[in-house]
């Protein structure tokens, strides 16, 4: 599960309430899979949710990015235009299995979980915190160096 | 389960202006949430039709909630009222109005004065 804390936070409320939806919505995929009450519907449901808020949410990021001419501006539409392909990828691997098993979809459902939400927290706290530092929220020596690759 | 109702005032953003009856880290999620399906709707039907939304109804059976979403003119605010279904109609009208007028007079109270 992962936990709000100042550790992700990059101080600017509209992204961090926009953050909170993104891992509140990954936590209770988590949730879904340890209790064992995951099915092709809700997962599928979930999915697609997770899929567009993403994008929504990135573009309304990138918008609040270029306004204030931040430095970081670029690499995070990279970073963005990499996610949205590789979750849209993801989702049409779901969508083209035809005969899933509990066991499969469980196995898939978990391995998908992990690589999108390690991503997503790897690029809250490497990239989008530096929007925190252009809009004086947070100091620079509080974010780490940001990276190109995050996977 | 019948709820308590609840409403909330939001900007383009998902973020609360204003709001009552949860705790608001609950609002919190709502206000995020629901901006986003109310712009995606609004992008939608703009799309295909040409026109914007001027008033959005529904029903939460299992919670026993109805759900108006008004939006406040040119502020780019959205009123969200969350009333239970067991209230008699004419006070949801009653109770949604008398919030829409008052988060109207609170943009208007916001808006820089014009100087003289």
């Amino acid at each position: 599960m992962i936990r709000w804390s100042d550790r992700i936070a990059t101080g600017v409320p509209k992204i961090d309430v926009q953050h909170k939806v993104l891992i509140r919505n990954f936590n209770l995929l988590e949730e879904r899979i340890n209790s064992r009450t995951l099915t092709y519907d809700n997962l599928k449901e979930l999915l697609l949710f997770l899929l567009k808020y993403a994008e929504w949410h990135f573009g309304r990021e990138e918008e609040c990015a270029a306004e204030h001419r931040c430095y970081i501006a670029e690499l995070n539409r990279r970073q963005h235009e990499w996610y949205i392909s590789r979750f849209t990828e993801l989702y049409e691997e779901f969508k083209a299995v035809e005969d899933w098993t509990e066991e499969r979809l469980y196995e898939w459902a978990a391995t998908v979980h992990k690589e999108l939400s390690e991503w997503l927290l790897k690029h809250v706290v490497r990239t989008d915190r530096h929007i925190g530092v252009c809009l004086g929220k947070l100091k620079r020596e509080e974010v780490p160096p940001p990276e190109e690759k995050l996977s | 389960m019948t709820e308590k109702g609840w409403w909330i005032l939001v900007d383009k953003d998902g973020l609360i202006v204003d709001g009552e009856g949860k705790p608001k880290e609950e609002l919190e999620y709502f206000a995020a949430v629901i901006t986003f399906a109310i712009l995606s709707l609004r992008k939608a039907i703009w799309e295909e039709m040409e026109d914007t939304i001027s008033e959005i109804s529904f029903k939460v059976s299992e919670k026993g909630l109805i759900f108006h979403i008004l939006p406040l003119e040119e502020s780019g605010l959205f009123l969200i009222t969350a009333m239970p279904e067991d209230m008699p109609l004419g006070l949801i009208r009653l109770r949604t109005k008398e919030l829409y007028d008052r988060a109207k007079s609170m943009v208007k109270s916001l808006k820089p004065q014009r100087k003289i």
